[in-house]
């Protein structure tokens, strides 16, 4: 499992390994800071979602749109919630297929990191920086 | 509420867009990922060009710039570029066909959230536009978004792939932009594409229309040819070699090589329960495609039943309403109302037929759904005759014929919309509604008997319509016979005596026939019902002119002008005023200023300016040169002194007519020749005018003015 794991995680695979290992509630400095690029780097395109189309939905709703600054919080957790969902991968994979090598295929495939995602995630940022100095400066 | 109501409509759209996609066999974290990514991408394009702010266009974007450079372009690159980057390797894509569908989900995901950003600014009109882009908006993105997920899957890594994904890129983005171009040109084709369609015969709105249809065709296309060219585990032995070896096509280093070791694709794995295990389960199951199709298989999704009802009902839903057009079409005599469901019918058509269970061209089934779909028809059609019967054919077919009417009206053909009109009372002689449109038109071409003919037959049909009366009280102060008009307004009031419109028309016709005691009784009343009416305003304007007091006048029609600025009965009435008051500059200004139809207005500024002693010949020769050779442009031609005013009268085919040209010859001589001549001359035109002519109320001021 443990392996798996590794695999599911590609770069920094040791890294977060550990972190994982200790336990407790890690802080991800980098979910916080650009929390789309981060998950959209991670493949969480679901958690992805939730932060980019979330803040422009939520600015819709009487007496709610603070919920928009609140997009950054899972980012912030992002490291729990990206072990969870590799958890849950490796397990469902595993579930459903006997042959190891195509197990570990396809636990690869799953995990590691999209580059582009994350180029995608600062093209968000980048445009969300530009249009809060547009309307500052309105 | 609004906001929310608006939202659950998107959803629902969304919904069922879903279910079509589900249907074709895409499921589970796939295709949760695939929705995520293009709501993920959609936000991204959002604020990408939040800054243009193209919904008010402060740029000032041409319409074909704002619908291919910020529309299509953008939004069909990143959907390709998410098809590419995320869906193509993902882990759940074992097969060509899931890349293609994903694709489909991700293009959802994207015109949900496009979706429900529209719907957030709609405010009350939500509805509608809810409604409009469930039809068009959100199938377009989903079958662009399918026909993109081809190109994804298919391309090879390498240079020659790449070039494929640009060519795919550019086809769907003109495709998208083309529609869009459509949509936002809407009633106001640009210059160069209203000369183009009328360079080769057709109507620019109407091509516009055909436009946006070529799109919705091409993009449904399209995506038919994605999913026939990928047709999952079915279509294995098409190609000659296994569809599911996408996840070892794309591997890349090591890591392909260490999949290629790994022997045949993972094998699917059902459950043996409940009849798991019977072909027909394992068969859809294995177009279900995905290896988590085990787990997440329901059987109710894919029943053959939900299968023929969802595309029934939205293939025979269309083509229900595309007959309903066919109607409406023959009824008005245009293919407007068939080109307008079709632009949103077109959509949900392919879609029902694309879900429809197994169908393949010519089989039996393609042949079993033609029938049904047929039969609808004819069942629909047989219906709606025996529920119309007799008399709803005839309705049919007079509206057809005042549909054309009207249109040649329009076109100021009097001659072919009074025919056009005859047919329509031909063929329903029982029915109003084709005389009194019969009289509209013999009255614009100055055919007053026969306009009274018909209205009298009209008021013998249903003698108690009260508009049929106010009708024909027109018709008679045109014909100058006040006291019939009078009598008119009675029969009206009395069938509608609350009516304030009514009051201040009759108070007019009082005027006309010499009681403006009368008349200011029926304004009075009027005006205490409803003191701020336009039309009691104007009528209490005309009779102070009629009374000699323009300073009231100028003051009535100041607060009718201060409500609505732009009113140019209003400011062309104030015009004649300021003129009658002898403020001939100040006349000068409202006659210009007005937005004016007809040349009268032009022939008054003319008048103004004559007495101004200003040269005028180039204003009045401008407005004749875009106005029609019919009365009053032979007026026109004498005031320019093209021709002599015996011409002018000779011109004229009524006694109206001649009045008129009898009054302008006089108050264009006024300036050089306030003498006797052009006083006899304006007491002739006063003589011959119906007193509700404009001439009328000149004359009867100019002469007022000679004499003190």
């Amino acid at each position: 499992m443990d392996d798996d794991i590794r695999l599911f995680f590609g770069v920094n695979g040791e890294k977060l390994a550990r972190i994982q290992a200790a336990g407790g509630l890690p802080f991800c400095w980098p979910g916080l800071l650009f929390p789309q690029a981060w998950f959209l780097y991670r493949k969480m395109y679901g958690w992805a979602a939730l932060v980019s189309a979330g803040p422009l939905v939520v600015v819709y709703l009487p007496h709610l749109s603070f919920l928009a600054w609140l997009a950054a919080l899972p980012g912030a957790l992002g490291l729990k919630l990206y072990f969870e969902q590799g958890r849950r991968t490796v397990r469902d994979i595993r579930a459903e297929t006997r042959d190891d090598v195509a197990a570990r295929a396809l636990i690869s495939r799953a995990g590691g990191v999209s580059r582009i995602g994350g180029a995608v995630g600062l093209v968000y940022a980048f445009a969300a920086f530009v249009v809060a100095l547009k309307a500052g400066v309105a | 509420m609004i906001l929310l109501a608006a939202w659950s409509a998107a959803l629902a759209s969304a919904a069922v867009l879903a279910l079509f996609l589900a249907r074709l066999g895409l499921r589970g974290r796939l295709f949760g990922d695939a929705l995520a990514i293009g709501a993920t991408l959609g936000a991204t394009v959002a604020l990408m060009l939040a800054p243009f702010d193209l919904r008010t266009n402060p740029f000032h974007f041409a319409p074909a710039t704002v619908a291919f450079v910020f529309a299509g372009a953008p939004e069909e690159a990143i959907k390709l570029l998410g098809a590419f980057a995320f869906l193509r390797g993902h882990f759940r894509a074992s097969e060509r066909r899931d890349v293609v569908l994903a694709a489909g989900a991700l293009g959802l995901g994207f015109a949900t959230l496009e979706n429900l950003f529209y719907l957030a600014n709609a405010g009350e009109g939500w509805a509608m536009l809810a409604a409009q882009r469930a039809l068009t908006a959100g199938p377009f993105h989903v079958l662009l978004g399918l026909a993109g997920g081809l190109a994804a899957a298919r391309a090879p890594t390498s240079l020659a792939g790449a070039a494929l994904g640009v060519a795919a890129g550019v086809g769907l983005a003109a495709i998208h932009g083309a529609y869009d171009f459509a949509v936002l040109a809407g009633a106001a084709p640009p210059e160069a594409m209203r000369l183009w369609a009328v360079r080769v015969g057709l109507d620019p709105v109407g091509a516009l229309r055909g436009l946006m249809i070529a799109a919705e065709i091409a993009a449904a296309l399209a995506a038919a040819l994605a999913l026939r060219a990928s047709p999952g585990e079915d279509g294995e032995e098409r190609d000659g070699r296994p569809t599911s070896s996408l996840l070892l096509r794309r591997g890349r280093g090591d890591e392909n090589d260490r999949v290629s070791r790994m022997g045949p694709p993972p094998t699917l794995t059902l459950p043996r329960k409940g009849g798991g295990d019977s072909p027909r389960f394992q068969s859809v199951a294995r177009r279900m495609g995905g290896l988590n199709a085990s787990r997440r298989f329901s059987p109710l999704l894919h029943a053959r039943a939900l299968g023929w009802g969802f595309s029934l009902a939205l293939a025979g839903g269309a083509v229900l309403a595309e007959l309903a057009g066919l109607v409406a079409s023959y009824a008005f005599d245009s293919f407007d109302a068939l080109g307008a469901v079709l632009i949103f019918a077109a959509l949900p058509f392919a879609v029902g037929v694309m879900a429809a269970p197994d169908v393949r061209p010519f089989s039996r089934r393609a042949r079993r759904a033609v029938g049904a779909l047929a039969l609808t028809a004819l069942v629909a059609g047989a219906g709606s005759a025996a529920v119309w019967g007799h008399a709803g054919w005839t309705w049919l077919d007079m509206t057809r014929h005042e549909a054309r009417g009207a249109r040649f009206f329009a076109r100021r053909d009097y001659a072919r919309a009074e025919d056009a009109f005859t047919r329509a009372v031909i063929a329903a002689p029982e029915r109003t509604e084709p005389l009194l449109l019969r009289a509209r038109v013999r009255v614009a071409a100055r055919r007053l008997d026969a306009a009274l003919a018909d209205l009298d037959v009209a008021v013998r049909l249903t003698p108690d319509t009260a508009p049929i009366y106010v009708q024909r009280a027109d018709v008679q102060r045109q014909r100058n016979v006040p006291d019939a008009a009078l009598a008119d307004l009675h029969a009206a009031l009395r069938l509608a005596p609350d009516d304030v419109t009514l009051l201040a028309l009759r108070a007019q016709a009082k005027l006309e026939t010499g009681d403006p005691k009368g008349a200011y009784d029926d304004l009075a009343q009027a005006s205490r019902r409803t003191p701020d009416a336009p039309l009691v305003r104007d009528i209490f304007a005309a009779w102070d002119i009629d009374a000699g007091d323009f300073d009231a006048a100028i003051r009535d029609l100041n607060a009718r002008l201060h409500d609505n600025p732009g009113d140019a009965d209003a400011t062309f009435r104030r015009g004649r005023a300021w003129f009658y008051k002898g403020e001939f500059g100040r006349a000068e200004a409202d006659f210009t200023r007005g937005e004016f139809e007809g040349l009268y207005p032009a022939l008054w500024r003319f008048l103004a300016q004559t007495r101004l002693l200003v040269r005028a010949d180039a204003g009045l020769r401008a407005r004749l040169a875009g106005a029609p050779e019919a009365w009053p442009a032979p007026v026109a031609r004498m005031l320019l002194g093209e021709i002599d005013l015996a011409a002018a009268r000779g011109l004229a085919l009524d006694e109206g007519e001649r009045c008129e040209a009898d009054f302008y010859f006089a108050a264009s001589r006024l300036s050089v020749d306030p003498s006797e001549t052009s006083a006899a001359r304006l007491r002739v035109a006063l003589g011959e005018c119906p007193t509700s002519f404009i001439e009328y109320e000149g004359a009867k001021a100019a002469l007022r003015r000679l004499a003190l």
